[in-house]
Parts: C-alpha cells; sequence; structure tokens
C-alpha cells in the first residue's frame, strides 16, 4: 500500500485558544491540521479544500453549529466528510440525536480528552483516506473494465466476422460439392472412408450414410475389387498419391468407368492425418478410347488385306507378263524365226546348186542379211522367254543365260548346281525362279562393279536354295532390310515372286558383294508326278 | 538307200529339208511327221535308218521324243535341229542318245551332220554352239 496521504482536518472555533489546543492535541496524528475562526471562514475552506474531518464547536456567535452542520450536509461534495462536535452544553441524548439529525457523526464534550479527540479524529481521518483511497482504486478499476470491455467488444466484433465468414466459407465448400460432377471423398489414415459425397448416393442409389468405412467396395465390379483395393492399402502404407480406375455399379444395374485419384493431408510431423479425393466419371471416354482403338484395329486389318490384295495383283501382273513374253518368244521364233530359217536354207540352196560368180556377192549379201535377222530373233525370243527353260529346265536354262552375261560383261561367272542332275519344278516356279535370278544378276551387271559372280543351285533336305553372290560393292542396307519404300521395282518384284509361291527372298550385304538367296521348300516346288511338259501357254 | 524320216511341225521347213536330204542319191525321206507322236508311231512300225527331229514341236519336244526312241529302238541315230543350238542344248540332246545338234539354216553342217551320224559318229559342232 502507498504511503499514506495526508488528509484535512477542519478545525473550527470562533475561540483561537481552543484551536490552538486542538491543533497541539491532534499535532501527534500527523495530519494538515486546518484552522477557521468562523462558520463563514469554515466554509470557504471547505469549498477550496478537501476536509476529512470537520472539527467544530457546536455554539459560535455567528452560527449554530448545527445550522453550519446542515448546510455542509446539503452539499453533494460533503456528504461524507465527518463533522465532529465539540460542545459543554447539550450533551443529552435527545440534543445528539438532534445533532446527528443535523448531520454530525460524532461528538466529543469539554473538557476535551485529549486521547479521546485523538482517537476519534483517527478513526475519521483513516476512514477518510481510506474512503478517498477505495474511491480511486475503484476509478480505476472502472476505467480498466471499460478498457477490457472494449477490448472484448471488439473481439467479439472480430469473431463474429471470422464466424461469419467461415459459415460463407463452408456454404461455398458445400456449394462445390454438391455441384460437382464428381464425387468428392475423404479417407482416414488406415484407409477407411470417412466422408463421402452425395454424388455417390445419387450415383449408387445406396442409403445416404451407408457405404462408410470400407463399404465402398461392395459397389465396385467383381473384376476391379482386388487390384483396386490393393493398390489402395499401397498407397496407404507408402504416403503415395493414389490413382486407379474402376467400375462402380449404379443404381440402374450398370457399371460405369470411374478414376479415382486421392492425395494425403499430413501434420507439421509429416504424419499423414486425411486422405482426400475424387472420383471422376471417365467411362463415356474409355469407351470412346476403346472405340477408337477398336476403329484403329479395324482400319488397319482393311490395310492389311488391300496391300494383301495389292500383292497378289502384282505377281499377277508379273505372270501376266510372263506369259506374255512367253508367247512373244514363241510367235517370235515358231513364225519369224522359221521363216527366216527356211529362207537362208532356200536362198543357200539355190545358190549352191548353181553357184555363179556374178551372183556370189549378192547371194554372201543376202545370206548375211538373213543370219543377222536370225540373231535377232533368236536373241529377241530368248530374252523374252529362253526356249530352254520350257523344254529342258531351269538347270539347263541357267546355263546358257549366265554363259552369255560371262561373255556380254566379261564378269567371271560360276554356275554350281547339286544334285546334278537338278530335279524339274513346277513351271511357274522354274520361271519365278529364273526371272529372280535374271533380275539379281541384272543388278549385279549394272550396279555392283563386281568381277566374279558364283551362282549356286542346291536342292537339299528340305529345302531349294538358290543363291547369287558377287564380289562387288554391295548393297544399301535399307535394300538389304528389303522395306518396302527404299527398294527397286525389281528387288521388290522378287520379293513378291518369292512370297507367292511360299518361298523366301533374303537379300545381304556380305562385304564384299551381296548375296541374293531364294529359299524354296521342296514339297511346294516339285512338279506333279505326271510329268509330261505341256508348254503350251 | 538311207531312210529318213523328218519331224517338224513347220511345214515349209520340212518342205526345204525333204528336198535338202533328197539331193543326196540314196537318200530319201520316208516319212514327214507334223508331231513327234506321229514320228514315234511311225517309227515303231517302219524303222528308219536316220531321224531329223526339231527340237520345239507342241506335243513332245525333241528331247522327249528321243527319250521315248532310247527306250523303243537305241540304235537308230537322231539328229536334232533347231534355231537355237547352243552349248546346254547340246548337252541335253547327248544325254538323252541324240548324236548331233545343227542349226535350222545351216544347210552345209545338215548334210555334214547326216553323214557323219550314218557313220556312226557324232556331230555337236562348236561353231553352231557359239553362236548364240
Amino acid at each position: 500500500m502507498v504511503t499514506d496521504t495526508k488528509v484535512n482536518i477542519l478545525m473550527v472555533d470562533d475561540q483561537p485558544a481552543k484551536l490552538l489546543s486542538y491543533e497541539v492535541m491532534l499535532a501527534e496524528l500527523g495530519e494538515n491540521l486546518i484552522k477557521a475562526t468562523s462558520a463563514k471562514k469554515a466554509l470557504e475552506i471547505l469549498l477550496k479544500t478537501d476536509v476529512a474531518v470537520v472539527l467544530m464547536d457546536v455554539s459560535m456567535p455567528e452560527l449554530d453549529g448545527f445550522e453550519l452542520a446542515n448546510m455542509i450536509r446539503q452539499h453533494p461534495r460533503f456528504q461524507r466528510t465527518a463533522i465532529i462536535f465539540i460542545s459543554a452544553v447539550h450533551l443529552t441524548d435527545l440534543d445528539r440525536l438532534k445533532g446527528y439529525e443535523h448531520g454530525a457523526v460524532d461528538y466529543i464534550s469539554v473538557p476535551v480528552i485529549q486521547e479521546l479527540l485523538r482517537a476519534k479524529v483517527r478513526v475519521f481521518a483513516e476512514l477518510h483516506r481510506k474512503t478517498t483511497q477505495l474511491e480511486a482504486l475503484n476509478r480505476d478499476l472502472e476505467r480498466r473494465v471499460l478498457e477490457r470491455t472494449e477490448e472484448l467488444g471488439t473481439k467479439a466484433d472480430l469473431l463474429l466476422q471470422l464466424n461469419a465468414e467461415l459459415i460463407s466459407k463452408n456454404q461455398e465448400l458445400d456449394a462445390i460439392i454438391h455441384t460437382a460432377p464428381d464425387i468428392i471423398f475423404s479417407r482416414m489414415p488406415d484407409g477407411s472412408r470417412d466422408y463421402i459425397s452425395d454424388r455417390f448416393y445419387d450415383y449408387t442409389g445406396a442409403a445416404p450414410g451407408s457405404a462408410t468405412g470400407f463399404g465402398w467396395l461392395d459397389y465396385v465390379h467383381q473384376e476391379d475389387k482386388d487390384q483396386a483395393m490393393l493398390h489402395w492399402l499401397r498407397c496407404v502404407e507408402s504416403g503415395a498419391n493414389y490413382e486407379a480406375e474402376y467400375r462402380i455399379l449404379s443404381a440402374e444395374g450398370t457399371y460405369r468407368w470411374f478414376r479415382a485419384r486421392a492425395l494425403p493431408i499430413r501434420d507439421d510431423a509429416g504424419k499423414i492425418i486425411k486422405w482426400y479425393g475424387t472420383c471422376c466419371d471417365i467411362h463415356d471416354s474409355k469407351v470412346l478410347e476403346q472405340s477408337i482403338r477398336d476403329s484403329a484395329a479395324q482400319l488397319e486389318k482393311m490395310v492389311d488385306t488391300r496391300t494383301d490384295e495389292l500383292r497378289r495383283l502384282s505377281v499377277r501382273l508379273m505372270t501376266m507378263q510372263d506369259q506374255e513374253r512367253r508367247r512373244i518368244a514363241r510367235d517370235l521364233h515358231d513364225g519369224l524365226g522359221q521363216e527366216l530359217a527356211v529362207a537362208k536354207m532356200v536362198l543357200d540352196k539355190m545358190f549352191l546348186q548353181k553357184p555363179s560368180q556374178p551372183q556370189e556377192e549378192t547371194w554372201v549379201q543376202a545370206s548375211a542379211i538373213i543370219d543377222r535377222a536370225i540373231q535377232e530373233v533368236r536373241t529377241m525370243s530368248h530374252l523374252l522367254h529362253p526356249p530352254l527353260l520350257d523344254e529342258v529346265g531351269l538347270q539347263s536354262a541357267l546355263g546358257w543365260y549366265v554363259e552369255g552375261l560371262a561373255k556380254r560383261s566379261g564378269i567371271e561367272t560360276l554356275l554350281e548346281v547339286r544334285p546334278t542332275d537338278f530335279p524339274r519344278l513346277a513351271p511357274d516356279i522354274e520361271t519365278a525362279v529364273f526371272r529372280i535370278v535374271q533380275e539379281a544378276l541384272t543388278n549385279v551387271y549394272r550396279h555392283s562393279g563386281a568381277k566374279k559372280v558364283c551362282i549356286t543351285l542346291t536342292q537339299k533336305d528340305e529345302q531349294i536354295v538358290v543363291a547369287v553372290l558377287d564380289d562387288g560393292k554391295g548393297i544399301d542396307d535399307r535394300i538389304a532390310e528389303l522395306r518396302p519404300e527404299s527398294v527397286g521395282v525389281g528387288i521388290g518384284g522378287m520379293k513378291q515372286r518369292a512370297r507367292e509361291f511360299g518361298g523366301e527372298l533374303r537379300l545381304t550385304n556380305r562385304e564384299p558383294g551381296t548375296l541374293v538367296e531364294l529359299l524354296v521348300p521342296t514339297r511346294l516346288a516339285l512338279r506333279e508326278p505326271n510329268g509330261v511338259l505341256n508348254s503350251c501357254v | 538307200m538311207v531312210r529318213i524320216v523328218l519331224a517338224d511341225d513347220n511345214p515349209a521347213a520340212r518342205n526345204y529339208l525333204r528336198s535338202l536330204l533328197e539331193q543326196q542319191p540314196t537318200w530319201k525321206v520316208c516319212y514327214q511327221a507334223p508331231t513327234g507322236r506321229e514320228a514315234l508311231q511311225w517309227i515303231s512300225e517302219h524303222p528308219p535308218d536316220v531321224v531329223l527331229l526339231d527340237f520345239q514341236m507342241p506335243d513332245l519336244n525333241g528331247l522327249e521324243v528321243a527319250r521315248q526312241m532310247a527306250l523303243l529302238s537305241p540304235e537308230i541315230p537322231i539328229l536334232m535341229i533347231t534355231i537355237h543350238p547352243s552349248k546346254q542344248l547340246g548337252e541335253e540332246a547327248r544325254k538323252t542318245g541324240i548324236r548331233g545338234l545343227c542349226a535350222k539354216w545351216d544347210v552345209g553342217s545338215i548334210v555334214e551332220a547326216v553323214e557323219a551320224l550314218l557313220r556312226r559318229g557324232t556331230y555337236f559342232p562348236e561353231a553352231s554352239a557359239a553362236r548364240q
């Protein structure tokens, strides 16, 4: 408690001697003693000063003590001021009562006992002090209460505002959840479902509030159930983001594809406290995806069929080309060739029968002309379709062609046939093989710069192998791979023909040179048992 | 008399071959067959001294006729005549038992060849094989 402040004690008496004596008596109290010799002076002082106790002589000339007390009491400020009457007279109870009625607080009779006076004054002085202190504390308290109230008021306002915001945010969230087309869900860290949005119940027709925990699995398609659950549990353990697709049963009894995604929410320590996720209907796009794939597969099939058709067509063209050539070749030598041969015979015979000098030159010229014509016909016919091929067989025809090539090109050629009496093959195969070798050798002649070429025709085990190996510069890798866009008509044609009769054509870079191999299963290639060659076209 | 059978599907060729061969005093073409089969038929009934076969004929070609003759009448020498003489054809011809090969327009060598065959020889000239 703070050091006590001094209070003011007002002593009112018309006799200064008395005042003095009171002063002496009260000096010990240590309070502020103020003297007033008249009621009027006393009032003046009262108005100016905060007086704790008024010590008053009851009988004074100007103003009666009682009257003064009255006046004092009437003033609101002085309602509590202690007034002690000092009186020699008027000491009866009735008088005291009057005194109390007039506002006295206490009486002291004359002669004044100083201890008594001191005690009484002390009490009231103390009371006044305490009262003043109390008032001060009260005021302070009130001020503090006011401040606090204001603070609380502000806080309350803020709280209300936050609440309002929270409510509005909640409403927004609700709106989002309810209007979102996706099913929104949350799951506990153990993996069981905690919340599912209305969309789930709308779709499945399940009773609202059901299907929590692991009950949602009942609505997942039998085939997808296990995998979805397994994957989910793995994510729950590892904390990885979850994503899965599965079918969910609708209220109508059909299944639709959904894609579920969930993310874990972690606390400050990194532990997962909840999962939040969405489940999105992807059925239409999945069905579309599937139908696109189906269409693509169908398209591929169509393309394959078309390609096959085209291939067969190209092979047919080549076959027809062959037949045409054969026809022309035959016409050439059956018709033209024969005629020329006979013409030469006639001419020669004629001259030799009757040789005559002047006609010799003419004869020689004419004979030479016909000779050349015959040669041309033979060459053309051979190049179109060697008669040896039909009449004698592949081995002979190859022999003849290879020899011709050696002469034309200067390339060293070697033809090996095993077994040495190679069997006759089916006519169209012999023609195709001949043409393939012809094509391969033409390539060697035109492009390879080879010095040597080796042709082998072998029949071993289940296979007939025709091989052309040169020592030239080899072929482009792309052509070696027989990719359609990089081969010329020649090699493409070879490939096609081979495939058509069940054979296989291989091109390999041998470094040096190229190896062209044609493989045909023997059982496909051999001639029909009737053996007789019908060479009609 | 030397009896000769000719097989060739071209009538003009048959004609001139016959007239060429019959220039030789003792040679006589007793049958001209337009097809291989007909030639075989006649030969089996009337074996000649020498047979001239065209290589390319519609039913059986010269080689096939020769093969059949090798079974039935191997002693009769055969000369094959063709517009396409070649080494390969010569080899094939030899395999079937044919004793000679000639270019059709080469009148001189035809006569030579027949003479060689009548002497029990063969006639496979390199000269005609070289012309390809």
